[in-house]
């Protein structure tokens, strides 16, 4: 039996969308602690891949774009809490980040498509989560202008990691998986 | 896509065929933005003079403006420093990686060279334009 013909059985919609939501959440949140716990891929303070992000993005297309926010805010407090960095300088810098991005994924999901594909969102995405970091450091934490020599370094993670996880998200795509759970939970 | 056996030259191509036209627009901006920062990277103040150390003590200070070679005898040996059209490098150094060496020149103004082997740190005095993020 697979997890959607599972919510497919339960027959009340909205208990179909919680178990749904709770789904993604708890991928969103392996792919956070399992990223957390790999050695970061190039020397960079705070460089990762954001494979937690395409948690976001997959629940703002199968559940809409209030589960993805929520999803993002949701992931990065639980998370935290999972990691041990809740109220570390990086967890408000993590969830300033997703907030961002995951509202600019929301505007760009309905208003760029079909010009950008899901791997031209994830790259938006990734920018903006990069650069609503380094805003954010520079605000609270470091009101020094020399933050901003970060940015390129900062936009060409970015680049690289939105096109990872967004040729992941057009695969998914691809194969229908997105339209699929959606069918199997037509109530949404 | 990703499972058939294709060689990996046809497999990034079909990966790129992913990308809308407004994806390669966005990827080109971005690219574009990231280049027309270097010149700002690169504008870090020249400094005047580079000081040497050996085990943390200075043993010499070389003005940029003047061409001179220097060498410093270290625990391992001798490390050759060359200063020429106001810029520093180490020419030869005893130590295995030869780091300092590759490290090229250096100009600016809170630039270092390290020769951790042979204890010689060459420094220009003066404020970074950046330092290291913490995380």
């Amino acid at each position: 039996m697979t997890p959607t013909s599972l919510v497919k059985s339960t027959l009340d919609p909205r208990l179909s969308r919680t178990l749904l939501f709770v789904m993604f959440l708890s991928m969103a949140l392996a792919l956070h602690v399992l990223e957390s716990a790999l050695p970061p891929p190039l020397p960079f303070p705070g460089v990762k891949l954001g494979l937690a992000n395409v948690m976001t993005t997959a629940a703002m297309l199968v559940l809409g774009v209030g589960s993805g926010v929520a999803l993002a805010l949701a992931r990065t407090l639980l998370g935290s809490l999972i990691v041990g960095t809740f109220l570390s300088v990086g967890f408000f810098l993590s969830a300033g980040g997703a907030l961002a991005s995951a509202l600019v994924t929301a505007l760009a999901l309905a208003w760029c498509r079909p010009a950008l594909s899901l791997v031209g969102v994830s790259i938006l995405s990734a920018l903006v989560h990069n650069t609503a970091q380094l805003l954010l450091a520079w605000a609270v934490f470091i009101q020094q202008g020399v933050l901003f020599y970060y940015l390129p370094v900062l936009w060409l993670l970015a680049l690289a990691s939105g096109l990872i996880t967004g040729l992941i998200l057009r695969a998914l795509e691809q194969r229908g998986t997105f339209q699929r759970i959606a069918l199997d939970a037509p109530q949404l | 896509m990703l499972r058939s056996a294709k060689g990996f030259g046809a497999t990034a191509r079909s990966l790129l065929q992913q990308l809308s036209w407004g994806d390669w627009v966005l990827v080109t901006g971005v690219l574009a933005l990231c280049a027309g920062f270097f010149p700002w990277l690169q504008s870090g103040q020249s400094g005047q003079a580079a000081v040497v150390y050996l085990e943390n003590q200075v043993v010499a200070t070389l003005p940029l403006a003047r061409e001179t070679e220097y060498a410093v005898w270290g625990p391992l040996g001798r490390t050759v420093l060359q200063v020429q059209g106001g810029k520093l490098r180490v020419i030869s150094d005893p130590g295995p990686q030869q780091l300092c060496v590759l490290q090229g020149w250096i100009s600016r103004q809170g630039e270092t060279l390290v020769c951790l082997p042979n204890r010689v740190v060459i420094q220009i005095p003066g404020t970074p334009p950046y330092d290291s993020l913490v995380k």
